[in-house]
């Protein structure tokens, strides 16, 4: 009888529960003034006691950041009917119903179609499955109070607009008596002021007096607050494991001492009814309790946290006159329009973003394509791509699609190898990168594998480093801010509180930190930057204050106030790197404490909206030499090349028509020896050369080695007829297409090579002439002067391989024999390094040269050391010369090293010669580029 | 003269057997050996002989190519071509060894990731395999790194195919083969003869 009435009383208190939800309707606004920071809190209790989330943390006054609440859609819950705008202006505000979507999915990792969601909107109602509770016994309070209005009226999750330090605590109780007892309410710890707190600060070895709160009533009833007498309260590192407890006195107070500086936890459980003793009708309360050392005490006051506005823009104005106009590069470009975009000195559409973004757009379009690595911006270095990501995404831009190329795309493509070349820098830049417009990419996995080898590489003590084995805070600071978007994962949880530790422990008494044995302005940099990005104040909170200094004091000293720059160390003069990174790290902490969103985080940007790149279109050459001699027989070849080649597109045939003039006819043709998979056939008929290349057995894809371009596809051997001296010949390709299957119907079985630009000519000579290109001119960057070109003169008319040395009164110079480009050309060809000044046409002038019978010295590419075997020496050769290790080059070792054949030698020669002989061809891309000079 | 030797018999044996004994060994220590390098002090590549492989029971197998000693340089680079025949075996890829090598980042050793194409390979039936430190030196071979059981500097996997009968004999070769230093004169190559090369033989059975 007993257990019929009580369940009558439940079931006439869930119904008064419901239609107050339903009926509470109009909205609230509650503004938190402490900390104006971009967190929101959320406790959830059962009973007596927190519940654990995922990882077995309880859930008290867990910390979640409005930015991450921002990018719910309730839409995409189901729950488009509770979007909720208070203000009018357009814009859904973020609500408790957020954060409970949040905390059911992220924190606990439910399944939000679990949920049980009734009610329309301004009285939704959870009916069951809300953070795994099995039915709606639930209570909230908001700010330590029943969200009411004046009639008492309560507010439901989707109409409490949320503001960045506020909190909620959700309490599910197992038996209903709570609505009948007077002993019901929430926990709260208060301070000397009997105001609500969740943080306590004591020094070592002095009583805390901690005072103990029950807010009760609520539901139309207004709340009703006594303080607890009696009352057990624990003690200890984590909450759940006591080390002590005390009891609360008839003011509800209790003292406790701890006799170690630290940080500790207060808490106590929920309590029994009065009239109902055998049910729980209270929740659990927590606070956390800072105890700092007695000597630190001492020096320390009690810090508010300091206003940088007017450094910073003093700073960003002066960044702003003094780059006017940035480009790629890590001066004078990304950080610098980070700082401004971040700092929000320029609007996104104004001129100074939009003209810095034509000169990226036509950077990166030269410089992926150079680099022909699927948009990696550098074979090796893939922090060139998320520097730049990282810029593009702050100023709205997409960086999926930024000219030609999708920048997102190299991490995928190129794979983590790429990402790892860099080592940890590398891995923490991809992360920051691609999180800051969360960006997808093909390669799932990425993400995770930048994650796990981060964590791999974290060191005893905590932290991170670039070498060695003690942390750095530079490294430490930034792998923070990469790993923020992972906490969700125990293990990154884990790291990064050991880690955040770790910075704290590094801090010098000036509030710096060492990079080495010095403090830099950059270190501290990082660490601002890191800790904004965590919700922690690096100017107030005590584990960041060391002697009364903080590390934004600390950065504030390196500040040259009449240059508005910054310096790298103390007296050392301001410096350009150490202005954008202590800039953009007082950003970050203007941001923060101004409650936006974190200076990676670009939730606040709008992006701009782009349309997918026109699929990639390869355009083919031909290249012949200049002049044929008139002598029937005589032959020359023609060399068709593409600029591109994609192995994953599946290709199974390539075919081509060349034009052959009458007085020419065709000797034989050959594939490159970089194309691989078919094999060739080819007929001449009717002033046509039909060339077709596929695999007729296997069907296999046709696929090309290496990643330079342009690339030879086929050799044609021309031989002269009947002839007469002075006619032009002019040869072209045309009809040139790719094919992935054999279905004509389908427009996407094939692809057309562009071939407007295939097309050359020879003219037939008499005796024997010179023809003269230059191959490149240095741009002295790296090694070659910018005073010396490299020259390429084919002479038609001579046998073997005899001395050429030229002449002009002035200068002497020995022309070196070279095979490769003599045979792919099919004419006798030399080069040499000579004085830029020379004109080009001097070489062609057949009085300029002698010949002599002796044999010519020669130089064979990529074989630096002469010795006639192209290997590791070779390729280790060219990243010395890079390097600056021994002697500057002499014009051979320039000659045979530059074998792509552009103004530098650089480490993009040393892999040119690494896959060349991996794939064991021996044809670099200046052999192709030499076929080609004489258009 | 045919009296002296009648009355020295023994002493004549003695000095025949003396010169017998040193002929055999000048055989064994001085005739080059496979490849036509004298092997001695000079550090050798190996690609190891394995025993008699069974037409019928191998699925893949591993050939280890070993080195026996470095020099007091360090190697930043390394290349070796060896030919095989790839019209009976399969070129499968090159796994890791445990030849370490110096690693910048952690201040410890890590293994090298060699270059190479299995396609290319197969293709024109020579293995090319290069190592490139990019520092030129920070993540180098180094004889401090080098242990007599650790000393494979990488293994090559196969796969024999379908053409191959009981008794075929596969010879690898190694063709070049450099531990290239900045400083030319401290290389080990076979170019300059500071690197012997011991070829490998697969021999089928049934």
């Amino acid at each position: 009888m007993k257990t019929t009435k009580k369940r009558m009383t439940m079931k006439i208190v869930s119904v008064m529960l419901s239609i107050i939800m339903v009926v509470g309707i109009l909205p609230i606004v509650v503004s938190a003034t402490e900390p104006a920071q971009d967190m929101v809190y959320i406790s959830a209790s059962d009973d007596a006691n927190y519940i654990n989330d995922k990882n077995g943390s309880p859930m008290a006054y867990v910390g979640v950041s409005l930015a991450d609440l921002a990018t719910i859609d309730l839409t995409a819950y189901g729950l488009g009917d509770y979007v909720y705008d208070a203000d009018g202006d357009g814009n859904a505000e973020i609500t408790a119903l957020h954060l409970y979507i949040y905390t059911h999915t992220t924190i606990f990792g439910l399944d939000w179609n679990d949920v049980t969601v009734t009610g329309g909107a301004g009285s939704i109602y959870f009916a069951g499955g809300l953070f795994g509770f099995s039915d709606e016994n639930l209570r909230y309070n908001y700010n330590g109070a029943y969200p009411a209005d004046e009639n008492g009226w309560g507010f439901t999750a989707d109409r409490i607009v949320l503001s960045a330090g506020d909190y909620l605590d959700v309490a599910h109780f197992s038996d209903w008596s709570f609505y009948m007892d007077s002993a019901y309410g929430f926990h709260y710890f208060v301070d000397g002021s009997d105001a609500i707190t969740h943080s306590y600060t004591v020094e070592e070895d002095t009583a805390l007096s901690v005072k103990l709160m029950l807010v009760g009533g609520g539901m139309g009833s207004g709340d009703v607050s006594s303080f607890e007498a009696g009352y057990t309260i624990s003690y200890g590192s984590s909450i759940g494991t006591a080390t002590g407890t005390v009891t609360t006195d008839d003011s509800g107070v209790a003292s406790i001492t701890f006799s170690e500086a630290g940080t500790y936890y207060v808490w106590c459980d929920g309590g029994y009814g009065a009239e109902y003793p055998d049910a729980i009708v209270s929740s659990p309360a927590n606070a956390t309790v800072t105890v700092t050392s007695a000597t630190s005490s001492e020096l320390e006051t009690p810090r508010v946290a300091q206003d940088v506005s007017a450094t910073l823009d003093a700073t960003l104005a002066q960044l702003a006159a003094t780059v006017t106009a940035p480009a790629f590069g890590t001066n004078a470009g990304e950080w610098t329009v980070l700082c401004l975009a971040r700092g929000e000195y320029y609007a996104k559409d104004n001129a100074y973003f939009a003209d810095y973004y034509e000169r990226i757009v036509e950077t990166v379009n030269t410089t992926a394509a150079s680099v022909n690595m699927n948009g990696a911006l550098h074979k090796n270095k893939s922090t060139d791509n998320s520097r730049l990501i990282v810029a593009l995404s702050a100023i709205g831009k997409d960086a999926t699609s930024v000219g030609d190329w999708n920048l997102v795309e190299a991490y995928s493509a190129n794979g983590f190898t790429w990402i790892k070349k860099q080592g940890i820098n590398g891995a923490i830049w991809a992360l920051i990168a691609l999180d800051s417009n969360n960006y997808a990419t093909t390669d799932t996995t990425i993400r995770q594998q930048c994650v796990d080898y981060i964590l791999e590489m974290q060191l005893e003590d905590g932290g991170w480093t670039l070498s060695g084995t003690v942390a750095d805070p530079d490294i430490t600071g930034m792998t923070l801010q990469a790993l923020y978007n992972y906490r969700d994962q125990e293990a990154v949880a884990t790291a990064c509180t050991e880690a955040i530790t770790c910075l704290s422990n590094m801090q010098q008494t000036s509030g710096g930190f060492l990079y080495g044995t010095s403090e830099t302005s950059e270190s501290a940099a990082q660490v601002i930057v890191a800790l904004t990005t965590w919700g922690i104040n690096p100017d107030t909170d005590s584990r960041f204050v060391k002697s009364g200094k903080s590390v934004v004091d600390a950065i504030l000293e390196y500040y040259v106030e009449n240059e508005a720059m910054f310096e790298h160390q103390l007296g050392a003069g301001s410096n350009g790197m150490a202005t954008d990174q202590a800039t953009y790290a007082l950003v970050a902490y203007d941001r923060f404490i101004n409650g936006k969103t974190s200076l990676y985080n670009y939730s606040d940007v709008t992006f701009e909206t782009v349309t997918p790149p026109a699929t990639t279109e390869f355009s083919a050459t031909l290249g012949l030499p200049e002049n044929v001699e008139n002598v029937p027989g005589t032959t020359f070849n023609g060399v068709v090349s593409v600029d591109g080649w994609d192995n994953e597109a599946g290709y199974k045939l390539i075919d081509m028509i060349v034009n052959v003039p009458e007085g020419l006819t065709v000797t034989g043709v050959t594939a490159g020896s970089r194309l691989m998979g078919g094999t060739l056939s080819y007929n001449l008929a009717d002033g046509k050369l039909r060339i077709v290349y596929f695999d007729a057995n296997a069907n296999s894809d046709l696929t090309t080695s290496g990643n330079s371009f342009p690339i030879e596809l086929f050799n044609i051997t021309f031989s002269v007829g009947s002839v007469t001296v002075g006619d032009t010949f002019n040869i072209t390709v045309t009809d040139m297409s790719l094919k992935f299957s054999s279905d004509s119907s389908d427009d996407a079985s094939v692809e057309n090579i562009v071939t407007d630009e295939a097309t050359d000519s020879i003219t037939i000579v008499e005796g024997r002439t010179f023809s003269a290109g230059v191959l490149y001119t240095g741009d002295g960057v790296d090694l070659i002067p910018a005073d010396k070109k490299a020259v390429l003169v084919t002479v038609t008319q001579l046998e073997g391989t005899k001395k050429l040395t030229y002449n002009d009164g002035t200068n002497t110079i020995e022309f070196k024999y070279n095979a490769e480009i003599a045979e792919t050309m099919g004419i006798a060809a030399y080069v040499a390094l000579v004085d830029a000044d020379i004109a080009t046409e001097n070489f062609e002038n057949a009085e300029n040269f002698t010949i002599d019978e002796a044999d010519a010295s020669s130089i064979t590419f990529a074989d630096i050391n002469g010795d006639g075997v192209i290997n590791a020496q070779d390729a280790l050769a060219a990243v010395d010369m890079w390097l600056r290790t021994g002697d500057a080059p002499t014009d051979d070792e320039i000659l045979t090293a530059n074998v792509n054949g552009d103004s530098r030698i650089d480490t993009y020669d040393a892999l040119g010669i690494v896959e060349a002989f991996v794939y064991d061809d021996r044809e670099y891309a200046i052999v192709t580029k030499a076929t080609t000079i004489f258009d | 003269m045919a009296e002296w030797f009648k009355k020295n018999k023994i002493l004549c044996f003695i000095v025949g057997g003396a010169i017998l004994i040193c002929a055999v060994l000048l055989c064994i220590f001085l005739i080059p050996r496979d490849g036509g390098e004298q092997v001695g002090d000079t550090p050798t590549l190996t690609v190891e002989t394995p025993q008699k492989l069974s037409i019928s029971g191998t699925d893949t197998f591993v050939l280890d190519v070993t080195i026996s000693s470095f020099g007091d340089a360090i190697y930043p680079a390394a290349s070796m071509s060896i030919a095989f025949d790839a019209s009976r075996l399969e070129f499968l890829g090159v796994e890791e060894g445990n030849v370490f090598i110096k690693d910048d980042n952690t201040s410890g050793q890590t293994l090298p990731e060699w270059s190479y194409n299995t396609a290319a390979c197969n293709e024109s039936g020579r293995i090319n395999v290069m190592y490139l430190d990019m520092t030129g030196g920070k993540n180098a071979f180094s004889k401090d790194l080098l242990a007599e059981d650790n000393n494979v500097v990488l293994r090559l996997k196969f796969r024999l195919r379908g053409s191959v009968r009981a008794g075929d004999v596969c010879d690898l070769i190694v063709e070049d083969a450099v531990f290239a230093a900045s400083d030319e004169t401290q290389s080990l190559a076979m170019t300059t003869n500071t690197l012997t090369m011991k070829n490998g033989k697969l021999v089928i059975g049934e």
